[in-house]
């Protein structure tokens, strides 16, 4: 083994050896729980009884379905208004480092924070959404207490909260174009719209299928908003995957049925994220 | 009629995108600012409708919190967690220290990914990064199965390794960016002098990157100290951190809005002004050094 490669093994080892344990014991001990049922103390082995029963139960297919709905429309929104608000944030007009610093605020408050702000917002008899909303003469509706209003005001309020760091990425993104291709399309006439569309988004091209792929993985994981906002109601209205793997899990203490719900999600994950990877060709290990 | 060029275009233009981006301020900023505000009324102005924008400030809340106890509606008073103060102790306990052992062990790791060249190191190098796709769950409920049988739910160390667990991946990634803008043949000229890779390391490479390393640390302690999850199932009472202590303030249908705001701001403020000072860095933080600021 050459000198470098001791060297290498010896300061990789801590921080190596640390994740390697936990990842191990983490895995081993969520496969062995999810294939025990508990019942009343008393852990019965089911093997691959309790994914049957998850696989066949309408409850988990339809937290699945909001789980997408969530990050489609989350990560789409954010996506879009991220590319407006970079370009608006781009030009070097005087301030615009200080518009820049303050708009990512959101992203840096704890998520429970963030719900606890929206709870006050979304109030319907004193929060100031509704307030505003009848200043121009529109009755705002209940917001997290209708059922079909929820999921969308979680939306928002993750919209609210990492738009700011769409933004943030596409300004670094937009700041590595090269000009030569921006002011090659001027000469030959092209409208702002055009540069646009054909040589600035294709440029960042790289850089959205990355964002994409680490926000629709985050959006997916997205918990702590629930919790403050709407408990994963009403009644289901807001149970997300996630949320109902929570649920099963600390509400109806059925560890082993948990279990494998999250084994489910994390292949799924894995599996997305792999898809994704390769047909978007994503570069992981050295997007500059 | 104001030409592309002209005076009076260009005063068009500076005027819409101002209107932009104070839209954009207002949308990312006057949530916050509410809650803040709202720190500081007491009952009757919390609930007022319309909501009041000009109200004589009070510090009741904040006291209330630190004494245990919060006025719900004028006059009439509950007693609320008093234990907030010892769970922000605990936040900043469990993210300064999770914090501090993650660089560690995060550091030379990142060293060696940097600068050396070995078997095995870009599939390392996604084990690494690779951390970031399992959702929190998944790890929430063996590790509570396994606390739970060796009686480790109420021990805030617990809640750290997790946290290391957690950041570790990311504090590598982003240090060996860092690492990566130093140049090399410093490392070279020091290990000339009699160094060793080691104290090329710890020596030169370090001091160098210290401004990296800073930044490193402090995103890491803004994730542990915003985690939820983890703190909510696997502490017990004495040993909940600040952000499940604030949903102690939700309890069933008696908001107390004025306290609530009041412990909000408390956890909030230190941690995003500490983040306002590295804010360059932020990007590849988030991204786990993905993509370059």
């Amino acid at each position: 083994m050459s000198r470098d490669t001791r060297s290498a093994y010896f300061m990789l080892a801590p921080a190596l050896g640390f994740l390697g344990v936990t990842t191990a014991v983490t895995l081993g001990y969520l496969l062995w729980t999810s294939m025990q049922r508990k019942l009343l103390g008393r852990d019965s082995f089911v093997l691959l009884g309790n994914y049957a029963s998850v696989l066949q139960d309408d409850a988990f297919w339809g937290a699945l379905l909001r789980s997408l709905l969530y990050v489609g429309f989350a990560v789409g929104a954010e996506l879009v208004l991220g590319i407006a608000l970079a370009l608006l944030l781009r030009k070097q007009m005087r301030g615009v480092g200080l518009v820049r610093s303050l708009i990512i605020v959101p992203m840096m408050i704890p998520p429970v924070v963030a719900g606890l702000i929206w709870k006050i917002l979304y109030d319907p008899s004193f929060g100031i959404l509704n307030y505003a909303l009848s200043v121009v003469g529109v009755t705002g509706p209940a917001w997290v207490a209708n059922a079909s209003t929820a999921l969308p005001s979680l939306i928002i309020v993750d919209i609210w909260q990492w738009t700011p760091f769409m933004v943030l990425v596409l300004l670094a993104g937009l700041s590595s174009l090269p000009e030569e291709p921006v002011e090659a399309a001027r000469v030959d006439g092209a409208s702002s719209w055009q540069v646009f569309r054909f040589v600035t988004l294709p440029g960042l091209r790289r850089i959205i299928n990355v964002l994409i792929l680490f926000r629709a993985v985050d959006a997916f994981k997205s918990f702590d908003t629930i919790f403050t906002l709407t408990q994963g109601g009403p009644g289901r209205a807001t149970e997300t995957a996630v949320y109902d793997t929570y649920l099963t899990a600390f509400r109806y203490f059925e560890l082993g049925k948990a279990a494998s719900i999250a084994v489910l999600l994390l292949l799924l994950t894995i599996l997305a994220s792999n898809v994704w990877v390769r047909f978007r060709h994503v570069d992981l290990v050295g997007v500059a | 009629m104001a030409m592309p060029g002209s005076r009076s275009h260009k005063r068009l233009e500076t005027g819409v995108w101002w209107s932009l981006a104070a839209i954009a301020l207002i949308v990312f900023l006057v949530p916050v600012a509410w809650m803040v505000s709202t720190s500081f009324k007491n009952p009757l102005e919390v609930t007022a409708f319309p909501p009041k924008l000009l109200f004589a400030p009070t510090l009741d809340n904040y006291v209330g919190i630190f004494k245990g106890v919060t006025e719900i509606s004028p006059g009439s008073y509950v007693p609320t967690d008093p234990n907030f103060p010892q769970q922000l102790l605990n936040s900043a306990f469990a993210s300064f220290g999770s914090s501090a052992v993650c660089l560690f062990i995060g550091a030379p790791a990142a060293y060696a990914l940097s600068r050396l060249g070995f078997r095995g190191k870009r599939d390392i190098g996604f084990f690494v990064l690779g951390s970031r796709f399992v959702p929190p769950i998944a790890i929430v409920i063996p590790i509570f199965t396994l606390y739970a049988q060796i009686g480790m739910t109420n021990n805030l160390l617990g809640l750290m390794v997790l946290y290391v667990a957690m950041n570790v991946g990311f504090v590598v990634w982003l240090l060996k960016g860092f690492f990566d803008e130093v140049s090399k043949e410093i490392d070279e000229s020091a290990m000339v002098e009699g160094c060793g890779r080691f104290g090329a390391f710890w020596r030169v490479v370090l001091p160098l990157a210290l401004p990296g390393l800073i930044a490193t640390a402090i995103l890491a302690v803004l994730f542990a100290w915003n985690e939820f999850l983890f703190a909510l199932v696997l502490t017990g009472e004495a040993t909940t951190t600040a952000t499940v202590g604030l949903t102690s303030f939700i309890a069933g249908r008696q908001i107390a809005w004025g306290s609530l705001c009041a412990a909000g701001t408390i956890v909030t403020l230190p941690v995003l002004a500490l983040v306002l000072l590295t804010q360059k860095n932020l990007v590849r933080g988030f991204t786990g050094g993905a993509v370059n600021g």
